[in-house]
């Protein structure tokens, strides 16, 4: 185990009736890390988020804690506080008493109650709201208290389940800024649950890709965009075009490939990266925003060249995407790439030929391709 | 608005047809006559002649004490049944058991009451209060399970005990400290109305009622067999103004809850 791991979980499997949600989840959390589970509804980040808080238990697979398995105890037992997505505040208590709760339970002197409520409403910034009835808060407001309800008590862990997922744009951008400032400022680890993955590259140490019940990739967000180990981490986080294609004999550190049959590539390799043999296939992708379009030959010395067609462009504002037709094989694969919105082409100008140009460095290898 | 009118003549009617009996008693429970037929003057002969009437006093406290009874026993199995209904895992025959808390509102009284009749004594147990008492628990149930369970059932998605649980709360606690005054609106509005339920059962009653124990609506049925007097009238009139008033508050406490947690 690292040294510095809080919280290693796995591998965990766990099925509601015929329906297998977890399909071997492992990973581990650092100290004061910032770590996100992201992937869409239904890949199993809530889920693993709830066996941790200890409101579900595994089929098979551990918790362990600080060192300590607690796939056993109730989640009354375990230093880790949740802030749940609709906040689950009770309506029943004043603003004070939703937070001082668990310290209540706890037995803690009410002296020291007052001094650590107040200081957490500080936090949040939600001094002078003591008294008022949490039914009466705004949805930004009952958010900074489920938060101070659970930071209160200064557990090891937070886990966090879509907290801003009920809150417009404006209020969640400055609330995300706002979380990350306080889980430095704390210093306590974070298990953030999101399907967002602005939010996710944003706010993130390190970000573990959900997807079918299983962690496709964990990384820093760094990692995650720059380096995406398959098609669903590329496509899920950035966007990406993604293709087919025919590994051929090379050298080693680099890797010669046939696209989609048509285009032959010469890509470098990541250190340590390896490739399937020669003859297989492999599925690769490329980001819009890394591909060049031209006009005429003026590409940047080293770059891939694609001999396409411009079959479409999309105005999108501060931006644009322009849809290029390159396989003769399979004219309908396009290649998305995205400029800035002034390259936005006319009517006038579709269906004429054009250069796509691509860094070999910007060709991301991925994973097997088994359908081919 | 020929429309309307044509509408309103109809309502009218239908008011009419509904409350008119209701007025009429009521009109002539204040009537100084022996006889219902002819309006006499003013009087509230017949009330103080109701209260003084010592065995129908006896048996509306028996009533009353029954009702309390029934109701505080269907508080207390409801609450508990929801909450295995709502919060526990699947468990076998869950959904018969649901099922089954609510088959009393459906069934046949008289069915009922001489099941119970012919159970009770075969199991030679004495047709006792008691007795009396645990058979309207059993009638009055759905209305306390209704009611809290929908209660505990929203909650449910509002994780709240998880929230306490999470907090540190024992599973105990949680339902002590956030379940229970969160459901108690619930508990109250579903005791009112299965108190309303029993006060005014006579199947039941009639069936089970061993030998002193004389219910209200059982004096009632038997002062009827000598007519519709004017004590008879203000008996109910004074019922229909209780009911009215325990309506009232089971609409208070009904929305009270629903308003009070509104996210």
């Amino acid at each position: 185990m690292n040294g510095e791991s809080l919280l290693e979980v796995g591998p965990l499997t766990k099925s509601f009736g015929s329906t297998a949600v977890l399909k071997g989840v492992h990973l581990f959390v650092r100290k004061g890390e910032f770590m996100t589970f992201l992937g869409p509804s239904g890949c199993g980040k809530t889920t693993t988020l709830r066996i941790i808080a200890g409101f579900e238990s595994p089929d098979s697979g551990r918790v362990r804690l600080s060192g300590i398995d607690v796939t056993d105890q109730p989640p009354y037992e375990r230093d880790v506080h949740t802030v749940f997505q609709h906040y689950a505040l009770f309506p029943h208590l004043d603003v004070a008493g939703n937070i001082a709760f668990g310290l209540r339970l706890q037995k803690v002197h009410e002296a020291e109650i007052a001094r650590r409520t107040a200081e957490a409403l500080a936090l949040v910034k939600l001094l002078g709201f003591e008294k008022r009835r949490t039914t009466s808060l705004s949805g930004g407001q009952m958010q900074r208290v489920a938060l101070a309800r659970a930071i209160v008590g200064r557990p090891a862990l937070l886990l966090l389940d879509e907290p801003l997922g009920a809150l417009d744009l404006k209020l969640r951008k400055e609330m995300q800024l706002e979380l990350k400032n306080l889980q430095k400022r704390l210093g306590i680890a974070f298990v953030y649950v999101t399907h967002d993955q602005e939010e996710a590259l944003t706010m993130s140490d390190r970000i573990a890709v959900f997807n079918h019940g299983r962690v496709e990739q964990v990384g820093t967000p760094g990692e995650i965009y720059e380096s995406p180990k398959t098609s669903f981490v590329a496509d899920f986080i950035g966007g990406a075009n993604i293709f087919s294609a025919r590994v051929l004999p090379g050298p080693s550190g680099r890797a010669r490939l046939l696209l989609e049959d048509e285009f032959e590539l010469d890509v470098p390799l990541d250190p340590g990266e390896t490739l399937p043999d020669a003859g297989k296939r492999v599925r690769v992708a490329i980001r819009p925003e890394r591909v060049k379009v031209f006009y005429k030959d003026e590409l940047p010395f080293g770059s891939l060249r694609f001999d396409a067609t411009l079959k479409d462009s999309v105005f999108l504002g501060d931006a644009c995407q322009i849809y290029l037709q390159l396989f003769k094989k399979a004219p309908e694969r396009m290649m998305v790439a995205s400029a800035g919105g002034d390259r936005y082409a006319a009517h006038d100008d579709l269906n004429v030929p054009v250069i796509a140009a691509v860094q070999p460095e910007d060709v991301y290898i991925l994973e097997p391709d088994e359908n081919a | 608005m020929k429309r309307s009118r044509g509408m309103g003549l109809y309502c009218a009617g239908l008011y009419a047809f509904l409350y008119l009996p209701l007025g009429v008693m009521t009109a002539f429970s204040f009537n100084d006559a022996h006889r219902n037929v002819v309006w006499r003057g003013f009087t509230f002969k017949w009330y103080r002649v109701l209260f003084a009437d010592a065995e129908l006093m006896r048996s509306m406290l028996t009533s009353l004490e029954l009702a309390a009874a029934a109701a505080a026993i269907a508080a207390v199995l409801g609450l508990l049944a929801s909450y295995a209904l709502t919060r526990h895992k699947a468990f076998a025959g869950r959904r018969a058991y649901s099922a089954l808390l609510d088959a009393p509102l459906m069934m046949p009284e008289v069915a009922l009451g001489v099941g119970l009749l012919s159970f009770l004594v075969r199991a030679g147990y004495e047709l006792d209060f008691g007795a009396l008492a645990c058979a309207h628990a059993l009638i009055c149930l759905p209305y306390t399970v209704g009611s809290v369970r929908a209660r505990l059932k929203s909650m449910g998605e509002e994780h709240l005990e998880e929230a306490a649980m999470d907090l540190g709360a024992t599973e105990w606690t949680a339902f002590v400290k956030v379940t229970l005054p969160l459901a108690m609106p619930a508990v109250v509005s579903g005791c009112l109305l299965a108190f309303t339920v029993s006060f005014e059962d006579f199947v039941t009653s009639f069936f089970l009622a061993g030998i002193g124990i004389v219910t209200m609506p059982i004096k009632v049925y038997s002062m009827m067999k000598f007519g519709v007097t004017p004590e008879i009238n203000a008996l109910s009139v004074l019922l229909l103004a209780a009911t009215a008033l325990l309506l009232a508050l089971n609409a208070v406490f009904a929305s009270g809850p629903d308003e009070a947690s509104r996210a």
